[in-house]
């Protein structure tokens, strides 16, 4: 057989044939074999397993492969499903049923009653019950996840039958368990069924078995009374030393049992999970207080209490205490036993919540920074792991939940200006829905398995729209993610850019092989619905905001106007007309761009006190421009910061390539609609070019030989203003002579043919009349 | 930063458990507090009115978190309880049976086999080893034989 290698070779090389079915087969095998190979990552496993699938849907092995790949990484019910296919395919395989049954005693109640049949149906090799039990299964998936249909009544089960293989034995075990401590009668009728392995191998189950009763609670001596016979007789086998040795352990006192369990351990007789197990149950809340827990571990020799189980012992012996005095309101123990727990492990996702809630309930002066810590550590995990998708669950809940309540404070979604005065009143409500909801937006698109919805594309995009829809998520993901200084933040995007290309790599290749897409769809319907409220709630709130002067009111302005055009306003433009929020005349993003203009035409010309503040407005224009590029109202508040930044020449220049892009406003070839937003917002910028062209003229002037050379200059420099074009008409009005009046006529009339906007127009025909009136007095 | 509201007087808050509960803790955790308030009831006749409200209340959160439909149209109405409730900081070992097992089992069968004795590989989940499962293909196998 080829090797890892070889076997990659090959199938690079079938790849390029025409798909015969010989080719087909051996591309599922090639694939199959791969994803077989003990060194191949789980991730990996599946996804080659369901290419071998799709290159041979009648592969029951593979199916079952497929499956046992999923049990083991804990996605238990997408494994019941991938084995309900394998045993459609080879009913008579046991191997599938025996796994499905495992996977089944690892859920809930319901799914276990099944599993146990199944088990049952093949210890007692009846191939109908194992088909009827497989049956169930199918009717459990076909039950989840929305409604919770759930089979009949479990059967009523006595006795273990004998010679029941290792695997369902030992499920066996684990079904009982999980129920409840079982009776001694059960217990006896399961050890005395024991498999009839190897004669080593048998003595070393029952005793296996034993032990694991023991640790979940069991009574010692119906334990010791339940053993077969045969066990006892062995006792230099390890496993029945063991055992003895865990029966003597758990009949000492609470103050002898850790220097007892510690020599046990030392002398190779007990692992040292199980003394852990037992040492657990002895320091429950209902049991023993606190303190008195922490001192029985204490007594545990310095090196062993470095072990890392003993390490997760101390944790969770901490932790619930920490939960019962949470329970009990007693919440500043509750924050003391899981601070202790962080001296242990400080980078643990929960811990940090918990701590976070208990800073929030003390209302303790750590608060803010418990839950940014809270915020941070999923991201340092999945950046440690280089997987953007681990704990983005955790993710998603934590910014939606903030977000969501951030939100629930502006009082209604309708937005009254008394709602957003209190709104913006109360503390950084409104700043907190603005990050976070990004942040859940990201992570939500990022869970997607889907291509195409991970990317937030439409079902038929095409190749451009889909590289479109990549950017918009990357801009996304730099300006929410990107933005922030947490550990692990910037390997997180890397990570998290790479999962993006392959989602849009993936998604080139045509909606054929995306097979998660019907499956997500209305997740990301639900998704898309969300981001549309969003910005219309953006769009209200900027539209609200406009009356206030503080700095805190433009730097939210500014901000809002980034996270509206981060946000994919095409899809948002479409999914509005399609549910009649927008008649459709209108683009979206036209109707966000003169709102971004207008919020600063209420902009007094006082410059904020803090040129940090300057800053930050202007770090958050600079990525509007470059979401949207076209757009010229955005430039309005842009241009004026940089004045204020004291950037006059980049200003003009900015409000210059702005007036460009607006387009001519006195074209009437377009729409009206469409001219009077254009002829508003070059309204908007000439009034900045102008108040550059005065500011200038204002520095300039009080040290000027000759004013005119001053004005003729700023002619030059400021082109598009009309500012230095009437002061050099006023100067040659001053002049008195009729020569120079004329001159000063033909100037402001050459001007007004090529002014920008009608605010220009109105003001140079306000002079030119001026003139002509002066004109007019002079010849009487 | 502004004050969340971790209602503390959802469901789960009243039963404090955690909003991934299974119902058996679900069940359990309504027992115990129906029990400790009955006894508290007793011994605090001055907080007796109280008391009784406090008790409805658990009654009531555990009646609509021990049924699933209704829970789960609890849970899809509140969707940020999911994260402002405490939760279990354990390693999965303590908490359920399930993962106990497979902790242990491992630890032992690696206990085991160190002294020789290794416990029989039970099904696939333990395995690694699946050259029986390949099937011979021309195309792949052909040009080694």
């Amino acid at each position: 057989m080829r090797g890892r290698a070889g076997l990659l070779d090959r199938l690079g090389e079938l790849e390029g044939r025409d798909r015969t079915a010989q080719v087909r087969l051996a591309l599922a095998e090639a694939e199959f074999r791969l994803a077989i190979d003990p060194a191949t990552a789980s991730g990996e496993a599946a996804e080659r397993l369901r290419r071998s699938i799709a290159h041979d849907p009648f592969s029951a092995k593979a199916r079952l492969h497929l499956g046992r790949v999923l049990h083991r990484d804990g996605r238990r019910w997408s494994a019941l499903a991938a084995y309900r296919e394998a045993h459609r395919l080879a009913p008579a395989n046991p191997r599938v049923p025996l796994l499905a049954g495992l996977a089944l005693l690892d859920l809930g109640k319901p799914e276990r009653e099944i599993g146990a049949a199944l088990l049952l149906a093949l210890a007692a090799a009846d191939p109908a019950a194992v088909t009827q039990a497989m049956a169930d299964v199918g009717a459990l998936l076909e039950s989840r996840p929305d409604d919770h249909a759930r089979p009949g009544k479990p059967k009523k089960r006595s006795t273990v039958p004998d010679g029941a293989p290792v695997a369902v034995w030992r499920g066996l075990l684990q079904d009982q368990l999980a129920r409840k401590t079982p009776t001694a009668s059960w217990v006896r009728s399961y050890l005395g069924a024991a498999p009839d392995a190897a004669d080593d191998g048998k003595v070393a189950e029952v005793c296996t078995a034993a032990v694991l009763l023991l640790a979940a609670g069991m009574e010692p001596a119906e334990v010791r009374d339940a053993v077969p016979a045969c066990v006892g007789r062995d006792d230099g086998h390890p496993a029945v030393r063991m055992l003895t040795a865990v029966l003597d352990l758990v009949k000492h006192e609470d103050t002898t049992f850790a220097a007892e369990a510690a020599r046990l351990v030392g002398s190779r007789l007990v692992p040292v999970e199980v003394v852990c197990a037992l040492q657990f149950t002895r320091s429950d809340p209902d049991r023993v207080d606190a303190i008195t827990a922490v001192r029985h571990l204490d007594g545990y020799p310095a090196e062993l209490r470095e072990h890392a189980c003993l390490r997760e012992l101390r944790i969770a012996v901490l932790d619930a205490h920490a939960r019962r005095a949470w329970s009990l309101d007693r919440f500043d123990e509750a924050a003391v036993l899981w601070r202790a727990t962080v001296a242990i492990d400080p980078y643990r996702p929960v811990v940090a919540v918990n701590v976070a809630l208990t800073a929030t309930r003390t209302r303790s002066a750590g608060y803010a920074e418990a839950w940014e810590h809270a915020a941070e550590l999923p991201y340092l995990h999945a950046a440690a792991l280089a997987e953007p998708t681990h704990l983005v669950d955790d993710r998603v809940a934590l910014h939606r939940a903030l977000a969501e309540q951030a939100l629930r404070r502006s009082g209604s979604l309708d937005l009254t200006g008394a709602d957003i005065a209190s709104w913006v009143a109360d503390g950084d409500a409104v700043e907190t829905w603005l990050s976070h909801w990004d942040l859940y937006y990201v992570n939500a698109r990022l869970r997607f398995r889907s291509p195409a919805h991970l990317l937030g594309a439409a079902s038929d995009a095409d190749p451009d729209a889909l590289t479109e829809a990549r950017d918009i998520l990357l801009r996304h993901l730099d300006g929410s993610i990107g933005t922030k200084d947490w550990a692990g933040a910037s390997q997180f995007c890397e990570d998290a850019r790479e999962r993006v290309a392959r989602a849009w790599r993936h998604a080139a290749d045509g909606p054929g092989v995306d097979q998660h897409r019907e499956a997500e769809q209305k997740a990301a319907d639900a998704l898309l619905d969300e981001a549309k409220r969003r910005v219309l709630t953006l769009h209200h709130l900027s539209i609200a905001l406009r009356q206030g002067t503080s700095a805190r009111h433009r730097r939210l302005l500014c901000s809002i106007a980034r996270h509206e055009f981060l946000l994919p306003i095409g899809r948002l433009h479409a999914r509005c007309v399609e549910q009649g929020a927008l008649d459709g005349k209108v683009h979206l993003a036209e109707i966000l761009d003169l709102a971004t203009a207008q919020f600063a035409a209420g902009w007094d010309s006082t410059r904020p006190a803090d040129p940090r503040d300057i800053r930050r407005m202007l770090a958050d224009l600079e990525v509007v421009r470059a979401a949207a590029p076209g757009f010229a109202g955005i430039h309005v508040p842009y241009v004026r910061l940089l004045t204020w930044s004291d950037r006059a020449a980049e200003a003009y220049a900015a409000a210059v390539t702005a007036l460009d892009l607006a387009g001519d406003p006195t074209d009437r070839t377009v729409d009206e609609d469409v001219l009077d937003r254009r002829s508003r917002v070059c309204d908007l910028l000439t009034v900045l070019v102008d108040d550059i062209a005065r500011t200038d003229l204002d520095r300039e002037l009080p040290g000027a030989h000759d004013a005119l050379v001053v004005y003729r200059r700023a002619m030059t420099r400021h082109a598009i203003s009309v500012v230095p074009v009437i002061a050099v008409a006023n100067r040659l009005v001053g002049t008195g002579k009729a020569a120079n009046i004329q001159r000063a006529e033909q100037l402001l009339s050459d001007r007004l043919g090529v002014a920008r906007s009608e605010r220009q127009r109105t003001w140079l025909r306000r002079e030119l009349r001026r003139l002509r009136d002066l004109r007019s007095e002079g010849r009487r | 930063m502004f004050r969340i509201d971790i209602d503390t007087d959802s469901h789960y808050a009243v039963l404090g458990v955690p909003p991934d509960a299974t119902p058996e803790q679900i069940t359990r955790a309504r027992d115990v507090r129906v029990h400790a308030l009955r006894l508290r009831q007793r011994s605090e006749p001055v907080n007796r009115d109280e008391l009784v409200e406090l008790q409805k209340a658990v009654n009531a959160a555990g009646e609509a978190l021990a049924r699933p439909a209704r829970r789960h149209e609890y849970d899809e109405a509140n969707p940020h309880l999911k994260y402002f409730t405490v939760r279990t900081a354990a390693a999965p070992m303590f908490v359920t049976v399930a993962d106990l097992l497979v902790v242990l089992r491992e630890a032992i069968a690696g206990h085991l086999d160190e002294s020789g004795v290794p416990l029989p590989l039970a099904s696939d989940l333990e395995r690694i080893d699946f050259t029986g499962d390949l099937t011979w293909n021309a195309l792949l196998d052909e040009e080694e034989v």
